[in-house]
């Protein structure tokens, strides 16, 4: 029994002996007032259980993804207060919810309240924006269930964790010199070259294929004549190989143009998307750390539809500073994709520390293309050029956020 | 060129985009700004209220001249200037200026005894100056601590933490026992008075403090929580009734203690006459210019002149001959003009003041932080047990056609547990399995011979026929003829008493198996 208690009982009596309504008026209404504390924060927490629930676990810059929390209080007692703070992530935006300083430091809180009747089970529907790209966690949630007088109560952490990624936008890319193929080789619609034990498919007829190319069950199931397709005995590959460091010097220093840093994550989202339509095999290395305790983001070429969330949710968890030199990532890639394969380097620095590795690789057999992103980019480019390297410039007009079309000038 | 600065700033503060729904709900709690400072007032009024009645009433042996009232009037002036100066300074109210107010309300309060007074003015007059002095300040020497209450009331500015503050005073609830013993040791005869002022300021006190303390906090985590307590009934209708409650406890127990009735009475509306009185005082303030327009407007007007009242017509037969004639009342003219502005002020102030009011609430309850939810009782499984049974008894029991008569039967065997059709059971498929489980043999050992079941008809094949026209009738929207109808109630009766039997025959079994 704590002190007040004792106190408030031995005033009771007192009141009584000594015939003085007050001092039993005062003391009652303590062990009352004091009783609903205690008893809230005895039971308050009992068939209390506490739900969050993503509608997805990815998003694409600018959107929005639903988030349910459930609350429900199984038992009699009605809750006057229960609060859930959520500790989140720097960057988490919770529509119409303020993001609280939390005291986890470098982290932040959002608030949620209700007031549950006996049984009562509540959906709150809130919504998380991807204001920034980046991997956010939710969690741990801290619930407190306050007396009618709102003071706390009793509290519980629950730890459980949940993360999304907020994957970079991504537009179309427009090259502005077709002929000269900045970006790399294109898939021919019909290959020279063709696999005829890989079939891949039927197309309409075209004046001029040869009869045995032509898919006579399928011209006879849909009535129009129809040809086969074959895949290339070797189809084209590329490797989009970004620089994440946006500040020239040491990479250690780990200092952050954000701005520079957001474009070239949508830059190589772009690329990557535009890539795999015209059926190129893509993709992704970077030296920064993407949440896993590889120090290089490394995605293999591959086609089909999933290889763009994958190149897009790797851009999504990138961190902020670089994990490793570039040169290092560059010297590595001759050991991890054939010789022949495009590698696309985008940049937004000067390339001259890691030419010598790129004329290496050029002499090995790799198709290097050196994309430098930035408006003023021709001097940059100027020493690449020289040494034979092709060069491309990129822009994002306005800017990143804005911008309908990543250009591409080479 | 930045390299992701870590937030700043103590826990609660807000942060980010989301700004944007603490400002929006900001602007609609105009109501609370009034409510809780209020409620400040009141708690430090009636606790303070409380000391002067045990001190003035107690050792000074004088008379309680300031009631609960006066303190928490005190109070909220203080609230009030505290408020005011910070939103005029955006610094804080001066301190000299608090405490010059203080020491003018403490002076007031001294001198509100005529006592006191008309001691102080007998010193100031000359003579026995000391002795007047003394006897002045003896007097109504509490009534200072109505500046006490201004310097408290001062503490609660718009940055204070009202739920903490009001809190902490609540936890220290047993100090009111303090000036309840000295005024109970040092009363004597005033005891009685002692007692019903007391009372009334404590009751005040602790129902203030409870509303105080829940609302400021529910305020606080209102603009970042999703929290607002005036769309929020359940909670004011918790708070309402624990405190009621909390009361209707405490009072009749104080009543045991001796407490009179009166007293009692009188420290239940105690509350509500502060809060009248502060409402009072409020529309006084308001009304008194309004007042005055309407008296300089009332001279302007051209004052109705003497009008003849009418005079009783005498009787024909007295003679007279001649009628006199009639004079008005003259304050007749001036009632209808008073009443005619007075209704004209009240139109001109609905037109003006509905659309703004509306405005203003529209504003409160507009697009805030409040997030869409769906709110929903789920009760635990065994309260739900009583109700489903009782839905299925609505049931027809005596069916007319096939169809029902098939109902009838699921009906029959839904407290079978093998029998009962599954959820995932197709009515065939679940006719399949009753087959299966050779319940429906004809030549069941026990079964009533005298029964039409086993002899002429096969019941698996009653089982299939009567599943048939439920499929027919169900699913592929047929109506069956009278004579189908007929024999699928047939069907019905013969398998229910072979089904009822095999049930009655397995709840035994059960019954046994658990003994």
């Amino acid at each position: 029994m704590s002190g007040p208690t004792v106190a408030a009982i031995a005033l009771v009596a007192a009141g009584f002996l000594l015939g003085a309504p007050g001092l039993g008026l005062v003391a009652i209404v303590a062990l009352l007032v004091h009783g609903l504390g205690r008893l809230t924060a005895r039971i308050g927490l009992r068939g209390v259980t506490y739900e969050r629930r993503l509608g997805r676990d990815r998003m694409v810059w600018g959107d929005e993804i639903p988030l349910d929390l459930v609350v429900h209080n199984d038992k009699l007692l009605p809750l006057p207060l229960l609060v859930a703070e959520e500790i989140v992530s720097q960057g988490v935006v919770v529509r119409d919810r303020d993001a609280l300083v939390s005291e986890r430091p470098g982290w932040l809180a959002v608030r949620n309240a209700w007031t549950l009747a006996w049984y009562e089970r509540v959906v709150r529907h809130l919504w998380l924006v991807g204001d920034r790209r980046g991997r956010f966690v939710l969690g741990p949630t801290r619930i407190t269930v306050a007396d009618v007088f709102g003071r706390d109560a009793a509290t519980i952490r629950l730890e459980r964790e949940q993360a999304y990624v907020v994957r970079p936008r991504t537009v179309p890319v427009l090259e502005r010199a077709p002929a000269r193929a900045p970006l790399g080789h294109r898939r021919a619609p019909a290959g020279i070259f063709e696999e005829p034990t890989l079939f891949a498919g039927v197309r309409p007829y075209r004046p001029g294929d040869p009869p045995r190319r032509i898919h006579w069950r399928a011209t006879a199931r849909v009535g129009v004549p129809t040809s086969k397709r074959f895949e290339s005995p070797r189809s084209r590959e590329a490797l989009i190989a970004l620089d994440v460091q946006t500040v020239a010097g040491p990479y250690w220093r780990r200092d952050v143009d954000e701005e520079r840093l957001e474009e070239l994550a949508v830059a190589a989202a772009s690329l990557a998307r535009s890539f795999l339509r015209d059926g190129v095999s893509t993709g992704l290395a970077a030296a920064a750390h993407t949440g896993r305790r590889e120090r290089i983001a490394w995605i293999s070429p591959r086609t089909g539809p999933a290889q763009l969330a994958l190149i897009a949710d790797a851009l999504g968890r990138m961190g902020p500073a670089p994990s490793a030199p570039f040169e290092h990532l560059l010297a590595s890639v001759p050991r991890r994709v054939p010789p022949g394969t495009a590698i696309v380097v985008l940049t937004s620095r000067d390339p001259g520390p890691w030419s010598a590795t790129l004329r290496r690789a050029s002499a090995a057999g790799y198709d290097i293309r050196l994309v430098i992103l930035g408006g003023g980019a021709g001097p940059v480019s100027r020493p690449a050029r020289r040494a034979g390297i092709a060069v491309a410039v990129a822009t994002l007009e306005p800017d990143w956020r804005t911008a309908d079309a990543l250009a591409v000038v080479g | 060129m930045t390299s992701a600065p870590p937030p700043k700033g103590r826990p609660g503060d807000a942060h980010g985009p989301g700004r944007g729904a603490a400002e929006r709900a900001s602007s609609g709690h105009r109501l609370t700004d009034v409510v809780v400072p209020a409620l400040d007032a009141i708690v430090e009024g009636s606790w303070i209220a409380l000391v002067y009645v045990s001190l003035q009433l107690g050792p000074a042996h004088g008379a309680a001249v300031l009631g609960l009232l006066a303190f928490v009037v005190a109070a909220a002036v203080g609230v009030a200037w505290a408020r005011w100066a910070d939103g005029a300074t955006r610094r804080g109210s001066p301190a000299w200026a608090t405490w010059v107010l203080a020491l003018v309300a403490g002076a007031a309060g001294w001198l509100a005894d005529p006592a006191a007074r008309a001691a102080l003015a007998s010193a100031l007059a000359g003579g026995a100056a000391f002795a007047d002095l003394e006897a002045a300040i003896s007097a109504n020497i509490a009534g200072w601590l109505l500046g006490l209450a201004v310097l408290r009331g001062a503490t609660h500015g718009p940055g204070s933490l009202d739920d903490e503050r009001i809190g902490a005073m609540l936890d220290r609830i047993l100090l009111l026992a303090i000036p309840w013993a000295l005024g109970l040791a040092f009363a004597r005869d005033d005891r009685p008075a002692f007692v019903a002022a007391a009372l009334v300021a404590t009751l005040t006190f602790v129902g203030a403090a409870l509303l105080a303390v829940g609302l400021a906090r529910l305020e606080s985590l209102g603009t970042e929580a999703g929290v607002d307590w005036r769309r929020n009934r359940a909670w004011v209708v918790i708070v309402g009734g624990v405190i009621v409650a909390i009361l209707v406890v405490s009072v009749p127990a104080a009543l045991l203690t001796g407490a009179p009735p009166g007293t009692l009475l009188d420290a239940m509306w105690a509350p509500f006459a502060a809060v009248a009185g502060l409402l009072g005082l409020v529309t006084a303030a308001v009304a008194a210019p309004i007042l005055g327009g309407l008296e300089a407007v009332l001279r302007v007007l051209p004052t109705p002149g003497p009008t003849r009242s009418p005079v009783p017509i005498p009787p024909l037969d007295s003679g007279a001959g001649t009628v006199a004639a009639a004079q008005a009342d003259p304050r007749v003219g001036l009632t209808i003009a008073i009443l005619a502005l007075v209704a004209i002020s009240i139109a001109v102030v609905l037109l003006v003041a509905r659309p703004a009011a509306r405005r203003r609430r529209d504003r409160a309850t507009g697009p805030g932080p409040a997030a869409p939810e769906e709110r929903a009782i789920v009760l635990p499984r065994g309260l739900l047990h009583v109700p489903a049974l009782r839905l299925r008894a609505r049931r027809r029991s005596s069916p007319t056609t096939a169809a029902e008569a098939y109902l009838a039967l699921l009906d029959d065997v839904a407290d079978d547990a093998v029998l009962a059709r599954r959820p995932n059971e197709s009515p065939r498929a679940h006719a399949r399995r009753i087959r299966s489980l050779g319940v429906l043999a004809p030549d069941e050992p026990g079964s009533a011979r005298g029964a039409p079941t086993a002899v002429d008809h096969d019941p698996g094949a009653d089982l299939a026929l009567l599943v048939a026209d439920w499929e027919l009738a169900r699913y592929a929207g047929r109506t069956l003829s009278a004579a189908e109808d007929r024999r699928g109630v047939s069907r019905w009766r013969r398998l229910r008493a072979i089904v009822g039997r095999g049930s009655r025959g397995r709840r035994r079994t059960a019954g046994d198996g658990t003994r």
